[in-house]
């Protein structure tokens, strides 16, 4: 073996010096965000458990609440993931579609509430109440789609998002219109108020009813998606919707589909946040639908596990994040910086891994 | 404004008959006037005088909605003969009102108002033309539907020298109602008046 001479040692400095980057203004901004970031949250970790406010009921506590309004975000963000999946459309009225299901869900509860019939048979009222809200999702979703989304579908330039922007403005001032601008409190009824025991610990009945309900919506989601011709035609079209044409795939009835499928979700989610928060009103489905915009976003939107782990990943965060990071710093009511701590999440994810946790890139992939 | 249109995009207009057309514009027509009735909209403007005692803005924008669907089928041309076009324009705008004629005879017969805020008194009443009983006032609203209708596909069918008069008319009468609390002062401080 000969030692290298100097024209291969420069060679592979060059080389290396070829692979290197210039570090820019913008590199050293990022990494002093990354950095203070980290400091903020570390500190904030360190100084909030040597501090010991909160004990591991709390934590637990707020874990719970966590995945309870997680598995909320996640139900909506499943309809801004699979609509983005086939059109490469961030439909912005999704939200508001979520809380025009939550409306018509108010009304059926509130008089099945007046009639006794919530109370004597919760899961059937339940199941009503769901099927309601997600006939009206659907339809407020199908007319959106059709007025709003159809006759830009092959045009190619910001049209599309800006009309979507529109939709949802059109959507909250019009349930303003015709139910007012008062918030109305969703009805409470007595198997919602207890508590129930598992594995020995004490949780308010809504919140293992919630987590589950969303799992099992989002279960049956995924199967419809994995295992139906629907669900493969819809994957199809997300991929290459010229090609899914071409293999005889009706990309029109694949697109209602994913709208419908996106709609339930949101129907059901609508119902679920009712019983977390049991506020309406008509602005309600902007916050959600933002974060659950965002859900999808951290997950990678487009991707459906993504949209779910997303979800229930934003809202462990938000719930535990304030306590967590800012108590300890001396921040005072740091679970009302809880929208902060969220949005931060986005803006951090948008800038550091802008194909989010488990996703593709968030670029036009196509013309 | 440039939109670019994806090459490889297929276009879905599908072949639909003639009287589908119609049907479908009466009942966008009349989607739309439920809309605004529904969101309150035909109400507020029926507190705004278009000409004092006679036509309000609620008035002028419910007329509209049937004139438009006459408008709509006298410019398709569905049908080759002018007869025809002006019966196709009638159906269009008689589902039209047939489509808002059911909301007053649903207010007649049920108190709506406790879940829909805007479904009130005043919305039957200007719905029903204040005509007593209400039934009559519906009546009315499906007669002045396919009659305005008719008179949206005569406007197109007539030749420009008359119709650009008319429709500027209209048009003009409409904008200085619109503007009435801006123009009545400078006509009372002109030195003409």
């Amino acid at each position: 073996m000969t030692a290298p001479n100097n024209s291969q040692r420069q060679q592979a400095w060059s080389g290396r010096l070829g692979k290197l980057h210039r570090v820019t203004f913008v590199d050293i901004v990022l990494w002093t965000l990354r950095i203070a970031l980290l400091l903020l949250v570390v500190v904030g970790t360190i100084a909030t458990l040597w501090k010991g406010t909160y004990d591991a009921r709390h934590w637990f506590d707020f874990f719970m609440f966590g995945l309870t309004i997680g598995g909320v975000y996640a139900l909506i963000a499943l309809g801004y993931t699979m609509v983005y999946g086939v059109l490469r459309l961030i439909n912005f009225a999704h939200g508001d579609i979520t809380m025009t299901g939550a409306f018509s869900a108010y009304f059926l509860a509130r008089s099945f509430d007046r009639t006794g019939f919530l109370d004597a048979y919760p899961v059937t009222a339940t199941l009503g109440i769901m099927a309601l809200s997600m006939a009206v999702c659907t339809a407020s979703a199908l007319i959106v789609e059709r007025i709003c989304y159809r006759p830009f579908r092959h045009v190619a330039t910001l049209a599309p998002l800006i009309c979507a922007i529109g939709a949802s403005f059109v959507l909250q001032h019009a349930f303003r219109g015709m139910f007012g601008s008062n918030v109305r409190s969703y009805p409470d009824p007595e198997w919602l108020k207890g508590h129930v025991s598992i594995l020995g610990l004490s949780l308010p009945t809504v919140q293992p009813l919630v987590i589950l309900s969303a799992v099992a919506a989002m279960i049956f989601l995924y199967l419809v998606v994995q295992r139906t011709k629907m669900g493969l035609a819809m994957r199809a079209v997300s991929e290459d919707r010229d090609t899914a044409a071409l293999m005889g795939i009706d990309a029109n009835k694949i697109i209602i589909f994913t709208f419908v499928l996106g709609a339930c979700m949101a129907g059901i989610g609508g119902v679920l946040y009712c019983f977390v928060y049991k506020q309406i009103y008509f602005y309600m489905g902007f916050l959600p639908g933002i974060k659950a915009f965002s859900a999808a976003v951290l997950g990678g939107i487009g991707n459906i596990p993504g949209a779910m782990f997303g979800g229930f990943f934003l809202g462990v965060i938000e719930s535990i994040g304030p306590p967590l990071f800012l108590d300890g710093l001396g921040v005072p009511a740091p679970y009302q910086l809880r929208d902060l701590v969220a949005f931060t999440l986005l803006v951090m994810v948008l800038v550091f891994r802008p194909q989010g946790l488990l996703g593709e890139t968030l670029v036009k992939r196509r013309a | 404004m440039s939109f670019e249109v994806v090459v490889s995009s297929r276009l879905d207009e599908r072949g639909s008959s003639s009287w589908r057309f119609v049907i479908n514009t009466g009942l966008q027509m009349g989607g739309t006037g439920l809309a605004l009735a529904f969101v309150g909209i035909l109400t507020m403007f029926n507190n705004r005088p278009i000409i004092v005692g006679l036509v309000t803005l609620g008035y002028a924008t419910l007329g509209a909605l049937f004139l438009v669907a006459g408008i709509l089928v006298g410019y398709k041309r569905p049908f080759p003969q002018l007869p025809m076009i002006l019966a196709g324009g009638a159906a269009a705008g008689a589902i039209a009102a047939l489509l808002v004629a059911i909301l007053p005879l649903a207010m007649s017969m049920v108190n709506l108002r406790s879940v829909f805020l805007s479904l009130d008194k005043p919305l039957l009443d200007m719905l029903t033309f204040y005509v007593q009983p209400p039934g009559l006032g519906i009546l009315c609203l499906i007669a002045v539907g396919p009659l305005l209708a008719i008179i949206g596909v005569l406007i197109v069918a007539l030749p420009q020298t008359i119709r650009h008069p008319i429709s500027g008319g209209i048009i003009a009468a409409g904008l200085a109602g619109l503007f009435q609390e801006l123009i009545r002062p400078i006509l009372a401080n002109s030195c003409v008046t």
